[in-house]
């Protein structure tokens, strides 16, 4: 697999004639798994949605391998991002395995990446005929990663999968993350309060403030003045 | 007794025609989150159509056959022409417009063909019937419920088996999810109404022979229609049919033996008692709404 980077190139976007995001500059290379931090309410959320496509952006350029995405989710995706939104956003009503056989739309990836993500994945496996509504928080987070995963993304957007999950369900997710993205060359951008979690298992943390983004280094005074 | 079975046999033949008439509104409501006002008079156009073309001389089922491929299309180019440009400005614009549709295609009718309506439409089924005992079923009302089945049972295995009903049902569940997944849903709404031009079709070319064609024949049935629809639980498929032979029946005894004039009064009881009392009709879950 070839990988591509990911590029957000002064970035802005304004919702409702508030600008939330005012000149963001980031990248997320093949392999790479990078987390973006920030308190609630700073714009990570609003940034996963401008890099696919479901709030519309104001300025700047999001280029996936130095081509531009448009700014429609279904091209974004069919481009090869994949995002895993805030609150999962699995169907509950269809089974694990009709969640998954949905995200397997973006790509015709063939069965063997589905066999080395259930290998990873057992619990989605056993549960492929259970309605998805039914599971537990930490098995839907594991659904949605799957159904993010299985059609070969060039990139992957998590969002916010801390939310909801006991302490071990997010170190299985997040250490799965970190062992798919690496071995099948996905760059994986993961947006988080659990700022700790993210300078423990990311190449690289940025800090979401004002609108822009800038490198952190985990351990700065600021930072922590900042988390407060 | 008897006539009492007969009418209720009759009461879900015409229930099921009101059910499918509700199945476009709720169909096109899940898959492109606005139900089409104009559902009804898109059978009665279509319906002209296939007139037209009998009257222009091939033979009733060939202009049927023609008509369903027309029908299929005539949605298409009402999608596109209607509803499709500028579809990001809210559901509210995009239901206001179908209101407008509704008076668009019914003036159009007028013009185009309705200078003598209303018209005499070829007899399609069969007039005879059969006794059980004492009650007299006719061909018609049955040949109508399986018909009707059939196409709730083709729609049930889109659903069910296919690819195509796997994203319809996932753009009715949560459309933004969807698209994020890459399910293209402009293609999508388009299929829905290319689907919804044939099966309105087939109840306008079930209406037209019992009553007379016209530009208004579709009105009581969109009513009717939306009665079925609340009853039945707005967002489910399958509950809009049995919410149409609840309708259907209702209605139908109340004209016997009530009086025709109250049928259509009763349709709207049925719809304000449900609303007030079961507001999510009979199949419909609680509306949830997140993202």
């Amino acid at each position: 697999m070839t990988g591509e980077a990911l590029q957000l190139e002064d970035l802005y976007v304004k919702i409702s004639g508030a600008r939330i995001i005012e000149g963001l500059t980031l990248h997320v290379g093949p392999g790479e798994i990078v987390g973006l931090a920030g308190r609630n309410g700073a714009g990570k959320t609003t940034t996963l949605r401008a890099i696919s496509g479901l709030v519309g952006r104001t300025g700047g350029a999001v280029r996936l391998g130095g081509r531009a995405l448009p700014a429609q989710p279904e091209r974004v995706a069919l481009a090869g991002v994949s995002h895993v939104p805030e609150g999962r956003g699995i169907f509950g009503d269809l089974t694990v395995g009709e969640n998954i056989r949905l995200g397997r739309r973006a790509a015709q990836a063939d069965g063997s990446l589905l066999r080395r993500l259930e290998a990873r994945f057992p619990a989605v496996e056993r549960l492929r005929h259970e309605k998805a509504g039914r599971l537990s928080g930490g098995e839907q987070q594991m659904v949605a990663l799957v159904r993010g995963l299985v059609s070969g993304p060039k990139i992957l957007l998590v969002d916010e999968m801390s939310l909801g999950l006991s302490p071990r369900a997010l170190t299985t997710a997040i250490e799965s993350l970190v062992e798919i993205g690496g071995s099948e060359g996905i760059g994986v951008l993961v947006v988080d309060q659990n700022s700790t979690m993210l300078s423990t298992y990311c190449d690289r943390v940025y800090l979401l403030r004002d609108g822009r983004a800038e490198v952190w280094d985990g351990s700065g005074a600021a930072s922590s003045s900042y988390f407060g | 007794m008897s006539l009492a079975i007969s009418v209720i046999v009759s009461g879900i033949s015409f229930g099921l025609v009101i059910g499918i008439v509700g199945f476009g509104l709720v169909f096109l409501y899940k898959t492109t989150g606005v139900a089409n006002f104009a559902v009804g008079n898109m059978a009665m156009f279509e319906t002209f159509i296939v007139y037209e073309l009998w009257k222009g001389g091939i033979g009733i089922w060939p202009s049927v056959a023609i008509g369903m491929v027309l029908g299929g299309v005539f949605a298409l180019l009402v999608y596109l022409g209607a509803l499709r440009p500028f579809d990001g400005r809210g559901n509210s614009n995009l239901l206001v417009r179908t209101v407008a549709l509704y008076l668009l295609l019914r003036a159009m009718a007028d013009v185009f063909f309705g200078s003598n309506q209303p018209y005499n439409f070829p007899q399609l089924l069969p007039h005879s019937g059969f006794s059980v005992g004492p009650v007299d079923i006719a061909w018609a009302d049955l040949i109508t419920i399986g018909i009707i089945l059939a196409i709730g049972g083709a729609f049930a295995a889109m659903f069910r088996f296919t690819d195509i009903g796997l994203q319809l049902t996932a753009v009715s569940q949560n459309a933004p999810i969807a698209r994020l997944l890459g399910v293209r849903v402009r293609r999508l709404s388009a299929l829905a109404y290319v689907l919804v031009g044939m099966v309105a079709l087939v109840a306008g070319l079930l209406v037209a022979p019992k009553q007379l064609l016209s530009s208004n024949m579709m009105d009581p049935l969109l009513l009717y229609g939306f009665a079925a629809a609340v009853v039945g639980g707005l967002t489910s498929l399958g509950g809009v049919f049995v919410g149409g032979i609840v309708v259907g029946v209702v209605t139908n005894l109340v004209s016997t033996y009530v009086g025709g004039d109250l049928a259509l009064a009763s349709a709207f009881v049925l719809l304000l008692a449900t609303l007030a009392v079961r507001p999510h009709g009979l199949f419909g879950s609680p509306s949830i709404q997140r993202l």
